[in-house]
């Protein structure tokens, strides 16, 4: 992605946070586009029998689409919790949208074909976690926060103390047990 | 007490419990829940899938999301599951290495074939090694010379870095030196040696190190020609930069296998020069003329220690064919200090031309070398080992002849011939015998019905293999010789290429190959789920194969468009042997009750029509003559016609013709007739017997 794709994608989050709707409409492309760069490196490599170096190409990835460097400090906090809204709100409806496709796809879904190493293995399903998270807001607004920004928006546990001025500490016993939390309800919900 | 504080207690409940050990919790949590038994199930409830929710959600949400889309468009796709790098279209991966994963690839601006490296992430995130690599492709790139493999292109798209090369057809060394246990002949040697110095000395000259020749690096093609790849890539991954130690726990294997191509200031992560490649040489020649390495270890640090401090294994005790004056070669090329070596590749290079003219005018006695004196006889023994190296690699791959049934080496004959392959008339009369009695299945035939495909059992391999057999004479090629089965082979209607079933992904997959015999098997469809090819349409559009359904086993027949490879399910029930009418519109295949044809266009005619042809089981392998008109099918062994005509989507099937009955294999045994355009003969493949004259029995 070129250097201007990049302060794009800052400048729609901040354009969007000043009220301009249709800054999300221009993010989602971004988005997508970070999305298959991302799927083709997990083709590429993951057919060629390597592990992935996963976390440097995930975080390649979070740093292009949120570039918190160009925000002024005190905006900082503000500016994360806003990344992560942005994320969710895109990659939920990514989800929806391909499975809706998959539903759609008509006569011959394909069964057939498993020529690939790429398995999504224990990966949850971005849509039954929204909706849990929708709950757990109801319980505890702060950890749907927490999970929200550290898996949505991808943001480490101290990025996630500063955006909602607690501390480390709290921000990591809050992520364990909104993580616990969230898997029973999945698991309920699944039997 | 209201939900809000109910929940706070039960949070810290929960993260007190969480600081006890097992053993003492649930007297903490008898205590802490004050017998609010409500309270005290959340927060069982919780504690229980708190270990399992330790990798839940770790991995981000783009992440999940890329996963998905990624085994998605692998799934929906299984020919082209390979991604475009920038301009380059990936075919195939060829191999792995420590720097990254070599495939074929097609340049789409100018059509041609390429190899493309796609480097190891972990390298490039090295900003300064990536930089240090690309100006030295770049000064390889400007070398020229013949047994260098020309660099085209060092790029980087999507944040992947990668080198396009030339593509050579070959073999690698150390695959030639795998299937030739036990070493190399001088002879044989000397040619591939000479190569791989002259091209060091031009680039040693140019100031380029290869810093990592070994038997993976060297291709030779079938013409005995030498190509040297991944000058300077060994940059890369050279000590000194990153620590030893990393490397060791990240890529063990890799690591091991150069180790024993190293030099000993190497190993020891020192500065090295050209003379770093002159001791690869002498490893590689002392390995290729003993069949084992001078530097030898279970572990790589063995290896290192033995190659620091241990004097090789004296190659007389270990290749004693090798003259005196080689072995002093190989031993100066194995110096620990690089001043004992030879000091250039131009001086190696001397002195194993003076080698190779001696082995040369030994083994021939017919005086021709007073007639070229100086280094015009080297040349021309040059060219003799070229053209003996030739002739080895063309016994060995391409034998020109069916399966002999005499054993070479005991001059006994092994009576390995099950069936013949012959060609007869619609009465069975026998008109021509096809090759050597041998294990033969699938045949098909070429267009204009003069060359036929056929796979062959290999007794000695014990796989199938496919021929190409020209009519009824003699002259036959070996199509393909992988150790594993290749088989259902047929035509493509420009008769440029065989495709077939081939077993060498580990699963019954669709290959190509070229009919001439030029280059390398292409992959077509590939699966982890075994899929047997049944037949190509007339227009070369679509195929059609069966797959094994993994819950039973059983065959079930699906489409493949050679257009844009899209995949569509003709039928669900057990079925197989299909067939595509002349015309492409209808499928005719065997089914449990018998022959059946369908629409070949399921989204016309959906999945529910099935036209019966035999009103009973046991009929098998149906054919149709060239205008569509007439079925061929096996009842039992007796050759059955049926006339058919179809009227819009009426269809009329005439009373069954019995033509001939004839030893035909057993009936697991699939394609074991075909029928010319006309219908008038059939190419059979019988039990080794006359065949028995029987019409209409």
């Amino acid at each position: 992605m070129s250097k201007r794709a990049e302060t794009e994608i800052t400048d729609l989050l901040l354009a969007w946070n000043e009220g301009e709707p249709s800054a999300l409409q221009e993010l989602a492309p971004l988005v997508d586009a970070e999305l298959r760069r991302l799927a083709r490196s997990y083709l590429r490599r993951e057919r060629a029998g390597h592990t992935l170096q996963t976390t440097a190409l995930i975080n390649e990835a979070y740093v292009r689409l949120i570039d918190s460097r160009r925000v002024r400090w005190e905006n900082r906090a503000h500016f994360y919790g806003l990344a992560a809204r942005v994320m969710r709100q895109i990659l939920v409806d990514f989800s929806r949208r391909r499975n809706y496709q998959k539903r759609g796809g008509g006569l011959h879904q394909i069964t057939l074909v498993d020529a690939i190493a790429v398995e999504p293995g224990n990966d949850p399903d971005l849509l039954a976690l929204d909706e849990a998270l929708r709950e757990l807001a109801t319980v505890d607004q702060r950890k749907a926060q927490v999970v929200e920004m550290r898996f949505f928006g991808g943001l480490t546990e101290k990025e996630v103390a500063l955006a909602l001025s607690v501390s480390p500490e709290t921000a990591r016993r809050d992520w364990r047990l909104a993580r616990t939390w969230l898997l029973r309800r999945l698991s309920q919900k699944s039997k | 007490m209201i939900e809000k504080e109910r929940w706070q207690k039960i949070e810290s409940i929960y993260h007190a419990a969480l600081t006890r050990d097992l053993e003492q919790r649930a007297a903490y949590l008898d205590q802490a829940c004050e017998g609010d038994t409500e309270i005290r199930r959340e927060v069982d409830s919780l504690l229980e899938f708190d270990d399992k929710a330790e990798e839940f959600i770790k991995t981000p949400a783009i992440a999940v999301a890329a996963r998905a889309l990624a085994a998605e468009q692998s799934q929906t796709d299984g020919r082209r599951h390979l991604v475009d790098v920038g301009p380059y279209h990936l075919l195939r991966l060829l191999g792995q290495g420590g720097t990254g994963d070599v495939y074929l690839a097609i340049d789409t601006r100018l059509g041609r074939k390429v190899a493309i490296k796609l480097l190891a992430s972990e390298l490039g995130n090295d900003g300064e090694r990536i930089l240090r690599f690309k100006q030295e492709a770049r000064a390889t790139s400007t070398l020229n010379h013949q047994n260098i493999v020309t660099i085209f292109e060092v790029g980087e798209f999507e944040s992947q870095h990668y080198i396009v090369t030339e593509y050579v057809e070959g073999e690698t060394l150390r695959a030639f030196l795998e299937n030739r246990s036990g070493g190399l002949t001088v002879k044989e040697a000397l040619p591939i040696i000479l190569q791989l110095v002259d091209a060091l000395d031009t680039a040693h000259r140019a100031g380029i190190i290869h810093r990592d020749i070994k038997p993976d690096n060297i291709i030779i093609r079938n013409n005995g020609f030498v190509k040297i790849l991944d000058f300077g890539i060994a940059k890369l991954t050279s000590p000194g930069h990153t620590s030893q130690t990393d490397h060791l726990t990240t890529r063990t294997g890799m690591v091991m296998g150069t180790a024993s191509y190293m030099s000993p200031e190497q190993a020891r992560g020192q500065k090295v020069d050209h003379r770093t490649d002159i001791f690869a040489v002498g490893v590689l020649l002392y390995e290729m003329l003993s069949g084992c390495k001078p530097f030898a270890g279970d572990t790589w640090s063995d290896v290192i220690a033995a190659l620091l401090i241990k004097e090789p294994e004296p190659l007389k005790l270990v290749a004693p064919h090798v003259p005196p004056a080689l072995q002093s070669i190989v031993d100066r090329c194995l110096q620990k200090l690089p001043e004992n070596r030879f000091q250039s590749a131009a001086d190696l290079a001397f002195s194993l031309r003076s080698i190779s003219e001696n082995a040369t005018s030994s083994a021939k006695t017919d005086g021709r070398r007073a007639a070229f004196p100086g280094t015009k006889v080297i040349w021309v023994a040059v060219v003799v080992f070229v053209l003996a190296l030739t002739t080895i690699l063309v016994l060995r791959k391409k034998p020109g002849q069916t399966p002999s049934i005499v054993d070479e080496k005991k001059r006994v004959a092994v009576p390995i011939a099950k069936t013949r392959l012959k060609w007869v008339d619609r009465s069975g009369q026998e008109l021509a015998i096809v090759g050597e009695p041998a294990e033969y299945s699938g045949p098909a035939l070429s267009a204009a019905e003069d060359r036929i495909v056929v796979a062959i059992n290999d007794p000695q391999t014990k796989s199938r293999d496919l021929w190409i057999l020209s009519g009824n004479s003699k002259l036959n090629a070996r199509l393909t010789s992988e150790p594993s089965d290749d088989l259902n082979p047929l035509w493509t209607p420009d008769n440029r290429w065989i495709i077939y079933t081939s077993e060498r992904d580990g699963f019954r997959n669709i290959y190509r190959k070229r009919a001439d015999n030029s280059g390398a098997p292409e992959p077509l469809l590939q699966a982890r789920q075994d899929m047997n090819l049944e037949d190509i349409s007339s227009d070369g559009r679509m195929l059609v194969f069966n797959v094994r359904n993994k819950r039973d086993d059983a065959p079930s027949l699906d489409l493949l468009s050679l257009i844009d490879a899209k995949r569509t399910p003709l039928t669900r029930t057990v079925s197989r042997a299909a067939r595509f009418s002349p015309d492409g519109r209808w499928v005719a295949y065997e089914t449990t009750n018998g022959i059946v044809i369908r629409s070949a266009r399921p989204g016309n005619y959906g999945l529910s029509t099935e036209y019966s042809i035999t009103k009973s089981g046991g009929a098998t392998t149906p054919m149709w003559r060239g205008d569509g008109r007439e079925l061929f099918y096996l009842d039992r062994h007796t050759l059955t016609a049926v006339q058919i005509s179809v009227d819009g989507t009426k269809l009329t099937v005439s009373v069954p013709e019995r033509l001939f009955t004839a030893n035909f294999e057993d009936e697991e045994r699939r394609n074991r007739y075909v029928v010319t355009k006309d219908g008038q003969r059939f190419l059979v493949i019988v039990r080794d017997s006359e065949l028995a004259d029987a019409r209409g029995q």
